[in-house]
């Protein structure tokens, strides 16, 4: 077994959906293999558009839906079959971060419910007195003064408030590996810096992190590695620096060149071909993902599925275009924004 | 060019002026004052991006314009003037309902928040345009497919997706075709609020395209409401930025991300994660933004300004206008506070653009 905190193994989930009375599968995430190292402190953050299969993949991850094939090892170990103690150990270090800082709290309970009931679950604090004051701590290093939070309800705090609160539990708890799917699509710019700011705290102090983001440039603050979905398929992993000014995969690439840019000065010269974002039919069992999509779609590609090809500095890129080295890179040049102002 | 309709060409022709608006609402014993002495003016034929966080009223202050808001809102004061392309001015809020209808499309179009999910699902395309120019007084017989079809065209969607129901379409172009429906009366102004949030990247540089073609095609002026300041760079020409419930600051869009001058716009350009030069730890603004139930006094924005001094606290700024038509409302920027701007854009320069502080850290 080897010594991964976090391991995905060719897992795979299958929806069976009906069209036209016909069952049809979907294949929402496809053959992923992804890997946290033990040491701690990595992020590794998996970026795809809406519908790619981040949340399903995020779902699987928490044990919150089972796989159809494959597995997830934590620390080693099946989470399928994590029961009693291990999987309440599982639930204590692996915390899950979402997008919506509305919906996870309940309206009948006061705000203090989400910190009071992990101490009490995990058996963090030996006393009430101790309870309290952490839960006062954790609330101050988010920018919160304990007395305009606790003892109120849900409603009775502002939006920012509450994703602050979710963000003292997770200072409360400390986890060794936090999986957060979108959690700052819905934040104002002040808050996604401090969520980042505290994340990139956790991860100095050893905390790893799964980062699933529509959103380039938070991953880019965060540093790692990136691994980039496609209809349930990692089509690109790489450093994320690789990733942004070096892309390989001609989805990789068209999904940096449309990232706006904060400089009025660099804006995009050309404009996106329709075919950017047709969303075509899902292709069937052979053949590339991206092949409606792609501008280079050469005849290999409708009848193989590509393999991973590693292009070095520990990138690798599921694209024919790579096996003969070359023609990706000028190719693409009209959507790529350095290469336009240059 | 339009402007050479009635003789007058002068590019800075306003379409749409907003005076010192104000939209309240009432409940639970409280006034809020969500809006609160609001001021922009629009460009004929221009883009105005309006930015800031959620909470600080950018589409309390659309509802206002286009007089949508219901009890238990009022718009206790303020103008807001539509200048027609031939005619006298009129201010919006003193006009009838059945004139504001009329104005309603023909003269002012609305995209709002969220609509590109509020397409009738049975109904085609084609119906649906159909259905919102007759509303609004097209005689069915001047509703051809043809005329359908090139209005599809002028947002770079196919004619044959008239015939097609909204659950065929993607979320960018069920936007696409809403912008299509507010351009479908040639509106001296449109205004669409955050059209492209909740879309993919791609989409969102397709709507982004769109917009600036509907510029170019229909003449319209546009106000384009957004939390995303990086899409504010990509689009506008000027910017309106927002805090509780007034416009702190305004102007070219370049100015606004080379040499921004209100703290706030400092502090939300500083804690943009940039994806260019050396990676740095980004600062946030400190504190939360501030309820429209209780704004603080004097400078709205002092309770989490670090340069904020004695009189930020007690008397609120007056917005005031530079030579090139840069607008802010900061105290630092008064003749007779010259010294203390010159301390804060010195901080600024050995923090390196560095804005406030975390307020607690917090070691693990």
């Amino acid at each position: 077994m080897s010594g991964a905190l976090l391991e995905t193994r060719s897992l795979s989930r299958v929806f069976w959906q009906r069209r036209l009375g016909r069952p049809v599968q979907v294949r929402a995430v496809s053959d992923v293999n992804l890997t946290l190292g033990s040491s701690g402190g990595e992020v590794l953050s998996v970026v795809g558009e809406s519908g790619s299969g981040k949340s399903t993949l995020a779902r699987l991850i928490l044990g919150l839906d089972r796989p159809s094939a494959g597995n997830v090892f934590y620390r080693g170990e099946d989470v399928a079959r994590f029961v009693g103690a291990k999987r309440r150990q599982f639930r204590r270090e692996v915390q899950a971060v979402f997008q919506d800082p509305y919906a996870i709290f309940n309206p009948f309970y006061t705000v203090d419910r989400v910190l009071a009931q992990p101490l009490r679950r995990f058996h963090l604090a030996s006393s009430l007195h101790e309870a309290q004051q952490r839960m006062e701590d954790s609330l101050r290093a988010v920018d919160l003064r304990p007395r305009d939070v606790l003892g109120r309800y849900p409603h009775q705090l502002s939006g920012g408030e509450r994703q602050r609160v979710m963000l003292a539990r997770l200072h409360l708890l400390r986890p060794q590996l936090v999986i957060a799917d979108e959690p700052v699509s819905m934040i104002d710019a002040a808050l996604r810096t401090m969520f980042l700011n505290i994340l990139l705290d956790f991860r100095d102090a050893g905390m790893s992190c799964l980062f699933i983001t529509h959103n380039l440039e938070t991953s880019y603050y965060l540093g790692g590695n990136a691994l980039v979905l496609y209809q349930g398929r990692v089509v690109e992993r790489a450093p994320i620096d690789r990733i942004l000014h070096a892309p390989k995969h001609p989805y990789t690439q068209m999904l940096v060149s449309s990232i706006p840019v904060p400089d009025p000065k660099k804006r995009w010269k050309t404009s996106l071909p329709e075919s950017a974002i047709e969303s075509g039919e899902t292709v069937g069992s052979a053949g590339c993902p991206f092949l409606v999509r792609c501008p280079y779609a050469m005849e290999v590609c409708r009848r193989q599925d590509p393999p991973m090809m590693s292009v070095g500095d520990g990138q690798e890129a599921a694209c024919f275009l790579l096996a003969d080295r070359g023609g990706v890179r000028g190719s693409m040049a009209p959507m790529c924004k350095a290469e336009e102002s240059g | 060019m339009w402007g050479g309709v009635d003789g007058l060409t002068e590019p800075d022709k306003p379409v749409l002026e907003v005076e010192d608006l104000a939209v309240h609402y009432h409940g639970a014993g409280t006034t809020f004052r969500v809006v609160d002495g609001a001021s922009l003016r629009l460009r004929r034929e221009e883009i105005l991006g309006l930015a800031g966080e959620s909470g600080c009223g950018k589409s309390t202050m659309v509802e206002g314009i286009l007089r949508l808001v219901q009890a238990p809102g009022e718009i206790p004061s303020g103008r807001v003037l539509f200048h027609p392309r031939t005619g006298p001015a009129v201010d919006i809020l003193r006009l009838g309902a059945e004139e504001v209808r009329r104005l309603r499309w023909t003269a002012l179009a609305y995209v709002p928040q969220g609509s590109m999910n509020s397409l009738n699902p049975v109904a085609r395309i084609a119906d649906q345009l159909t259905d919102a120019m007759t509303a609004h007084g097209v005689p069915t017989d001047k509703i051809t497919l043809s005329r359908l079809g090139s209005l599809l065209a002028s947002v770079g969607l196919s004619p044959d997706l008239l015939s097609a129901y909204p659950h065929q379409l993607s979320g960018g172009m069920r936007q696409r075709v809403l912008i299509a429906n507010s351009l479908a009366l040639g509106p001296d102004v449109v205004i669409a609020d955050e059209p492209t949030t909740g879309l993919d990247v791609n989409a969102q540089r397709m709507v982004l395209e769109t917009l600036l073609r509907a510029r170019r095609e229909h003449h319209s002026a546009l106000l384009f409401v957004s939390h995303d300041l990086a899409v504010h760079a990509e689009l506008v020409d000027r910017v309106a930025v927002m805090y509780a419930g007034q416009v702190v600051e305004l102007g070219e869009v370049e100015e606004i991300f080379s040499t921004a001058l209100h703290p706030y716009t400092i502090g939300l350009l500083a804690s943009m994660p940039r994806m260019e030069g050396p990676r740095k730890r980004l600062f946030g603004i400190p504190g939360l933004a501030p309820s429209p139930a209780n704004w603080p006094v004097g400078c709205r924005f002092h309770p989490r300004c670090p340069f904020a001094f004695d009189r930020c606290r007690s008397e609120s700024p007056v917005s005031r206008e530079d030579a090139s038509g840069h607008l802010v409302a900061c105290h630092l920027y008064e003749p007779t506070e010259s010294k203390r701007l010159d301390a804060m854009r010195a901080r600024l320069t050995l923090d390196g653009g560095r804005f406030g502080t975390r307020l607690q850290d917090h070691p693990v």
